[in-house]
């Protein structure tokens, strides 16, 4: 076991970096590379070399003038700092605390979706599982299947512009109103959740079907197994059959699925908030991407890659308590067959959402 | 002399001798349908028999012939879209379909256990044999007076089917070997004392010495817990060795049923199919010359032909078996056959 983690353990630093180095690479090595593109510009603007170089420094953590070798070693202890540089188009900020503004609405906001489209979408699953022969499962099977697969950016319109255009019930976009002070009273709170209404629905309309799916699939596929009907044949209760036999076994999957989207949420959801600007992780990212901002960009890759990794790493850590076959030595199969053995266990939602 | 195939029942399994007793597992005119429609399958069609107390009954068939679909019937765990569409399975004379779903349970395992076929697939894979025992021990509560009493009454049973109990207790599935889980399998299935025990395929998965020491370990339970035992199997060597009345099924339906004897005998009146199966199988002293395999092969339950449904594969086919479907018929000593040509070979009137 203690083998088991130590390995678990070393993959996952070294996941991280390399995702780390080839952020380094990318932003210097690149050809017409943003480190010169920002020299340049710097100095059309006038300023001396080593205003430039400090500049730079600033920025991207890295110095340009230096030898490449030292440059990458220089970048990655500034990045185990935190050091993560500053943005280029307002360079007043820092990367990490634009990172730290935006992610607890992204936390909120994608969590909370999260949560709610897995417990709705784990209820009918198994719900559909339960009466797989029955017409009606059909049809919901089919009303799932149909909404799951609607593009988000339709939802997402749809909603805007009935219950906020038309029907001005929620607003358009925003975390909070202005007219509210921040902090812990009823307005800002109650703010809060009406500017996250519509996001939050957007986001569960269009991923609930997925976790609905797949948690249909692996029940079916649990039900419809050996050792299930051996079960029912000795005779134990409707209660100990559904709890212990079908439904601890077709949970497994979805749980190490919503344990991997938590790890994607950290980097928020660029289709939520940016359809209803949300200023999450998502949000800034977007914006980084479109204006060109290296350093915002980099510091979101990291801060996904390094959620994603841990996640992972704790999903590996947690499988053995609840799979016996990761643990034990006669199992020999790792998570990653348990994972495929259900269903496929894409992350739900996440930037890539 | 003959008896139609409408009332098999209280003939099928019924020798004179035991006359007396009734039957303690009946299957009666039993149909079992997959799905509904034109693409509905009759995996169990029309098949009638009986098992008395004691008995080692073997029923055999090539794969897909509904062996197991008859064996699940025996416990009403059918899997859907699977279901009884006419006649019935009767334990000590009462009807499974009509018991409630509290009455259905107390029978399952308690009185009728069954071992799967895929014993190797029987066990939740993440939790241990020990689990599944109390699970089971819980379920019927009736059957011992103590929780522990019960697993002392296992452990008996493992050193029965020749384990370890300590090794087996606190093990997953995955960790015993595909021999191992077929004999946890047998313990478990025998662990509430039933009168019956349904084997599926009890030594299909196994190596020959495996089989060799299922077959001691069955005969052995037999003769020391007297639980009278329903082996399904397409192994006619296993079926000589351990079962005293065997049914041959083809395609869904029962074409022959007797005593061991009655069907190994050669000479005696057979249906070709149960004549080409014994040919078929290579015994350790014949030549493999001599092993004759049947040709053509089993019929799609979905397109069955018109007639007998061995007919395009019998050596014996005449006219009558394309155009009619061969009755089941007894001779005096309760031996069934369903073949037009044996029934008039051997003078017994068709109808
Ligand atoms: N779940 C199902 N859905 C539809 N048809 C089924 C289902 N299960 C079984 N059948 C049908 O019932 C027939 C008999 O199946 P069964 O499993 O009883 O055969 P078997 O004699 O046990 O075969 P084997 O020796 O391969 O185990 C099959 O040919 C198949 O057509
Ligand atoms: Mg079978």
């Amino acid at each position: 076991m203690s083998r088991y983690i130590a390995r678990r353990v070393v993959a996952s630093l070294a996941i991280i970096y390399i995702v780390i180095s080839l952020s380094f690479f990318i932003v210097r090595l690149m050809p017409g590379n943003a480190v010169s593109a920002l020299e340049s510009q710097l100095s059309v603007q006038g300023m001396t070399t080593q205003q430039i170089d400090a500049q730079v420094n600033a920025i991207y953590a890295v110095t340009p003038k230096a030898p490449l070798w030292r440059q990458y070693f220089t970048y990655i202890g500034h990045v185990l700092e935190g050091k993560l540089g500053r943005s280029i188009i307002n360079q007043s900020e820092t990367v990490l605390h634009i990172i730290a503004n935006a992610l607890p609405w992204t936390i909120f906001i994608v969590g909370t979706s999260l949560i709610i489209s897995f417990v709705i979408g784990i209820a009918i699953g198994s719900a559909l599982a339960a009466l797989q022969h029955t017409r009606a499962a059909k049809a919901v099977s089919f009303v799932v299947s149909v909404l799951s697969s609607i593009p988000n950016y339709l939802v997402a319109i749809v909603l805007l512009y009935l219950l906020a255009d038309i029907h001005p019930i929620f607003p358009t976009g925003a975390a909070y109103s202005v007219n509210v002070t921040v902090g812990f009273n009823i307005a800002f709170i109650g703010s809060v959740i009406v500017h996250g209404v519509l996001p939050i629905a957007a986001y569960v309309i269009t991923s609930f079907g997925v976790w609905a799916l797949g948690m249909k699939g692996s029940a079916v596929s649990v039900l419809g197994s050996e050792y299930v009907r051996a079960a029912e044949s000795r005779g134990l209760s409707r209660r100990r059959l559904t709890q212990t036999y079908v439904g601890r076994n077709s949970m497994l999957p979805q749980v190490t699925t919503l344990a991997l989207s938590v790890g994607f949420m950290f980097g928020g959801s660029i289709f939520i908030e940016t359809y209803f600007s949300y200023p999450g992780i998502g949000y800034q990212l977007d914006q980084a991407i479109n204006s060109r901002d290296y350093s915002v960009m980099m510091g979101c890759f990291i801060l996904i890659t390094v959620a994603v990794v841990v996640s992972n790493f704790l999903v590996d850590l947690l499988y053995p308590l609840v799979d016996p076959r990761i643990a034990s030595p006669g199992g020999a199969r790792s998570v990653a067959d348990r994972r495929a053995e259900g269903t496929k266990a894409m992350p739900v939602g996440g930037s890539t959402a | 002399m003959s008896i139609g195939r409408g009332e098999p029942a209280s003939g099928a399994g019924t020798s004179p001798a035991a006359g007396l007793a009734r039957p303690i597992l009946e299957v009666d005119n039993l149909t079992v349908t997959f799905g509904d429609g034109p693409g509905s399958v009759r995996a169990v069609d029309e098949v009638s028999l009986a098992v008395e107390t004691g008995d080692i009954y073997a029923i055999v068939g090539e794969s897909g012939c509904g062996k197991s679909t008859l064996a699940y019937a025996l416990l009403d765990i059918i899997p859907p879209p699977g279901r009884v569409t006419s006649g019935e399975v009767r334990f000590k004379g009462r009807s499974l379909s009509q018991m409630s779903r509290g009455e259905l349970n107390r029978v399952r395992a308690a009185e009728v256990a069954m071992v799967f076929q895929a014993a190797m697939n029987a066990f939740h894979p993440v939790i241990t044999i020990g689990a599944h025992v109390d699970h089971t021990l819980q379920a019927h509560p009736e059957v011992f007076a103590s929780r522990s009493e019960g697993r002392e009454y296992f452990r008996y049973l493992l050193n029965l089917v020749r384990l370890r109990p300590e090794r087996t207790w606190d093990a997953y599935e995955s960790q015993l070997s595909g021999g191992m889980k077929q004999r946890v399998a047998i313990a478990l299935a025998l662990v509430l004392k039933p009168s019956v025990v349904v084997l599926d395929e009890p030594t299909t998965a196994l190596d020959v010495l495996n089989q060799r020491l299922m077959i001691d370990i069955l005969a052995d339970l037999h003769r020391s817990l007297g639980v009278s035992i329903v082996f399904v199997t397409h192994d006619l060597a296993l079926v000589a060795e351990l079962a005293g009345r065997v049914a041959v099924m083809y395609a869904g339906r029962l074409v022959e049923s007797g005593t061991v004897d009655e069907i190994f005998a050669s000479g005696g009146r057979r249906h070709p199919y149960v004549t080409a199966l014994t040919a078929a199988i290579p015994t350790v002293v014949g030549a493999v010359s001599d092993v004759r395999p049947i040709p053509g092969e089993v019929p799609n339950l979905a397109q069955l032909p018109p007639g007998c449904r061995f007919s395009p594969r019998c050596a014996l086919a005449e006219p009558i078996c394309q155009e009619q479907e061969p009755a089941l018929l007894q001779d005096d000593r309760g031996h069934l056959v369903a073949c037009h040509v044996a029934n008039r070979l051997l003078g017994v009137p068709s109808k």
